[in-house]
């Protein structure tokens, strides 16, 4: 009776303990991913599955000819968002690309686009 | 493939686990014992005591040097330094100081030094260890196995849930390191009592395995209730167990486990009994002693497994591969014609599956039991195929587009082009080329759209079905395919929307999702605004002057973005929000000028009017009450299946 108990709660228990968030992915962005804006943000918002490390999680967000149109240092706060600002965007397309670094030391990467103006 | 850093937590995992295993042995294992059989001068204890201590020095070092390995590879990889430059040039440190991880490899590093003051003084030379030094030394050293749970894969998710879950994952890493790391100690005795072969030796080992398997219960009981609320945090589910690479590794350590306490019961309950015979002692205890080896090796494997997961993707962000060609489907059981059966298969399952239990554990019965237990089974078994519906690699993949209105508009503009010709372009399964087809296409707006999967459609798209439906996999993106599936979802509803509203029926019909500007400068998504009865407008020129008998909490959509945002509510300009709810209200965009909606406090579509329909909902109190109603007949949260929302 005892290794019944035993064994079918060894069985419940390793089915629990391992099933793990283990990377920060973007969970949205804003502007969206792959989104079209009628006016210009003055800033970038981005939404992770987990919390960062700040001091080893980047954002650039780059114009159509690679040049670097944010401003300052990232802030992250609460733990998961981190923002960054923006210079004033003409209309275009401008892509974002983001390294993370989760609390548990995993790291992540990625990138998207999004429009500003009319399309 | 040499992985230097898997190779260093794997080291480090089983250091830790052995060095917290070693002094919890000696605490509770092996102290009492020594206790009640040789306190005082005798050679043979004290030798093993300090075998026990060395083992633990050695662990220890291990620790140490895997430990700072791990730091100085983990930095070396975050800076993109040389390992040299990384401990020269500051990367270490500012891993050290500015990361979760390292400000936990700051505090295990004192506890390193505080648990060689304590191993030191269990020494055999100092004499007997008062029980306080044995509780500190135990506290210590469980704390640095613990305390791997900051660095490692759980409870880096936010708030109390957080840090619930990380004191649950310390909690296992405590108890799995204790179980691990004692069986070490427990093989030596084992083997120094087969050494010295006395009576006296034999009695000693079955007081030592005894307490070691009480000891063993515990552990178990803490790793359940600590696996448990794991998985009521984080959801882990079957498809995600059988179809992620992480859940199979998982299943491999669930089996590994289940062996391990296999051996560990027969220890117990089969070997233990035996020593108290002098005659077949010897025979046991080299039993007892290998099978203490075996549970190490099962133990290193173990670790290993841990030390892999940690490195893969977990299931929760990688898309199920179901690996099966059926799935378990419920539907029996709320189809009327199906129900009475499903309802007679479950009750002969469970009263088979109740026979055979009884018959395991009564003695006397026990042949008539399991024989009818198993005729129960055997009867329902060629039915039991009504509970499983045929299912796809893709069946279980998780969409990600989130049913927005982006996703649908692009949707309906794939399938006027891919879809309509033979599907209709509403969907009946009526298009133009529809007559010569056999079988005819399916009319994508009937019931049974509803109980497939988003992964199943997925898989029929992509891949077609026999010779009736072309395959779209080439030509359409997968992102495309999810928008098709999203829209084919949206139009479903959308063809019932009208008439459950009218009736009044309290349908789940999810609100496609799209994000609003509010007056407060902040821009939520639809999905995010549940719990509040929300109130959306449509005003194009006409219906202007409606904006000014708005209460301040409703959504306003609005072409020109100057207008809408003069009004104190959210507002949004976005043409594909128009194009979605065109659908629901069976009308063009242009026609959508004026119409309004209210969604519950679900998220559900509940209600729709346009002007010059009664009752007047441009009449504040007619409409209060009209929001009212609703509010009191709350929908259910989700009709459509499969519908994963990765927000």
């Amino acid at each position: 009776m005892r290794m019944i108990i035993a064994i079918s709660s060894a069985l419940l228990t390793l089915v629990a303990a391992e099933v793990a968030w283990a990377h920060a992915f973007l969970d949205h962005a804003e502007p969206r991913v792959g989104s079209s804006v009628a006016t210009a943000p003055h800033q970038l918002s981005l939404w992770f599955t987990q919390d960062l490390e700040p001091a080893f999680s980047t954002v650039e967000v780059q114009n159509s000819t690679g040049g670097r149109v944010d401003v300052g240092k990232p802030r992250i706060g609460p733990a998961n968002v981190m923002h960054v600002g923006l210079k004033p965007l003409p209309p275009g397309t401008y892509k974002v690309v983001w390294h993370a670094l989760s609390v548990d030391t995993h790291t992540t990467e990625g990138s998207f686009s999004f429009h500003v103006g009319p399309q | 493939v040499f992985e230097p850093l898997m190779l260093a937590r794997t080291a480090h995992f089983a250091a830790a686990a052995m060095l917290s295993g070693v002094t919890f042995f000696v605490l509770f294992v092996a102290e009492p014992v020594w206790a009640r059989a040789f306190r005082g001068p005798e050679g043979v204890v004290t030798t093993l005591r300090r075998q026990f201590v060395r083992l633990g020095w050695m662990m220890l070092a291990l620790s140490v040097a895997s430990g700072f390995v791990w730091l100085v590879v983990l930095a070396s990889r975050l800076t993109g330094q040389s390992l040299q430059a990384a401990m020269a040039g500051g990367g270490v440190w500012k891993v050290l100081t500015e990361t979760r991880f390292g400000n936990d490899w700051l505090v295990r590093a004192v506890l390193a030094v505080l648990i060689a003051i304590s191993i030191e003084r269990l020494e055999p030379s100092r004499g007997w260890p008062s029980r306080w030094e044995g509780v500190i030394a135990v506290l210590l050293s469980g704390a640095f196995m613990a305390s791997l749970g900051w660095a490692g894969h759980g409870g880096a998710n936010a708030g109390p849930a957080g840090v619930f879950q990380v004191g649950a994952d310390a909690l296992h890493l405590a108890a799995a390191g204790a179980w691990i790391g004692g069986l070490l100690p427990f093989a030596m005795v084992m083997a120094c009592a087969l050494r010295t072969r006395s009576e006296a030796w034999n009695l000693v080992a079955a007081d030592v395995t005894r307490r070691f398997s009480t000891f063993g219960v515990i552990v178990v009981g803490i790793l359940l209730l600590t696996g448990l609320s794991n998985t009521w945090f984080l959801v882990g589910s079957l498809p995600r167990l059988l179809g992620t690479p992480y859940g199979q590794l998982l299943l491999l350590k669930i089996a590994l486990v289940i062996a391990m306490v296999a051996v560990a019961a027969v220890n117990r309950l089969v070997l233990t009994p035996r020593l108290r015979d002098a005659a077949g002692a010897t025979g046991v205890l080299i039993r007892l002693r290998r099978n203490g080896l075996i549970e190490i090796a099962l133990g290193l494997v173990i670790l290993a497994v841990v030390g892999t997961l940690g490195t893969t993707p977990p299931a929760a962000h990688t898309q199920v591969q179901w690996p099966f060609s059926v799935r378990l489907s419920a539907e029996p059981f709320n189809d009327p014609t199906s129900r009475t059966m499903a309802l007679a298969l479950l009750a002969a399952m469970v009263a088979g599956t109740t026979l055979i239990l009884l018959g395991v554990l009564e003695q006397r019965w026990r042949w008539p039991l399991l024989a009818s237990g198993g005729a129960l089974w055997l009867l329902a078994m060629p039915w039991l195929r009504i509970f499983t519906v045929e299912a796809y690699p893709t069946s279980f993949y998780a969409s990600p587009t989130g049913f927005s209105v982006q996703s649908i508009a692009a949707g309906e503009a794939l399938f006027l082009q891919n879809c309509s010709s033979c599907h209709g372009p509403d969907g009946h399964g009526d298009g133009p080329a529809a007559k010569d087809l056999q079988p005819p296409p399916a009319d994508l707006t009937a019931g049974h759209i509803y109980a497939h999967s988003d992964g199943d459609l997925f898989w029929w798209i992509t891949h077609g079905i026999g010779n009736a439906m072309p395959a779209f996999g080439a030509s359409i993106e997968p992102t495309g395919r999810w928008n098709l599936i999203d829209f084919i979802h949206a139009n479903a509803d959308a063809a019932r929307f009208g008439s459950a509203a009218d009736a009044g029926m309290a349908n789940a019909f999810l609100t496609p999702d799209f994000a609003v500007d509010c007056a407060d400068g902040s821009s939520p998504l639809i999905g995010d605004l549940r719990g509040r009865v929300l109130h959306l407008v449509f005003v194009g020129a006409h219906w202007v002057a409606r904006l000014r008998t708005l209460e301040p909490t409703a959504l306003v959509v609005h072409p020109d973005p100057l207008i809408s945002a003069a009004g104190p509510f959210c507002s949004t300009d976005d043409p594909d929000v128009a194009k979605a709810f065109a659908l629901y209200a069976g009308s063009s965009v242009e026609e959508l000028d004026g119409t309004e909606f209210i969604v519950d406090q679900s998220g559900s579509l509940r209600s729709s009017w346009h002007p010059g329909l009664v009752p007047d909902w441009t009449d504040p109190k007619v409409f209060a009450e009209v929001v009212d109603n609703i509010r009191r007949t709350p929908s259910a949260t989700r009709a459509v299946p499969g519908h994963t929302h990765m927000h």
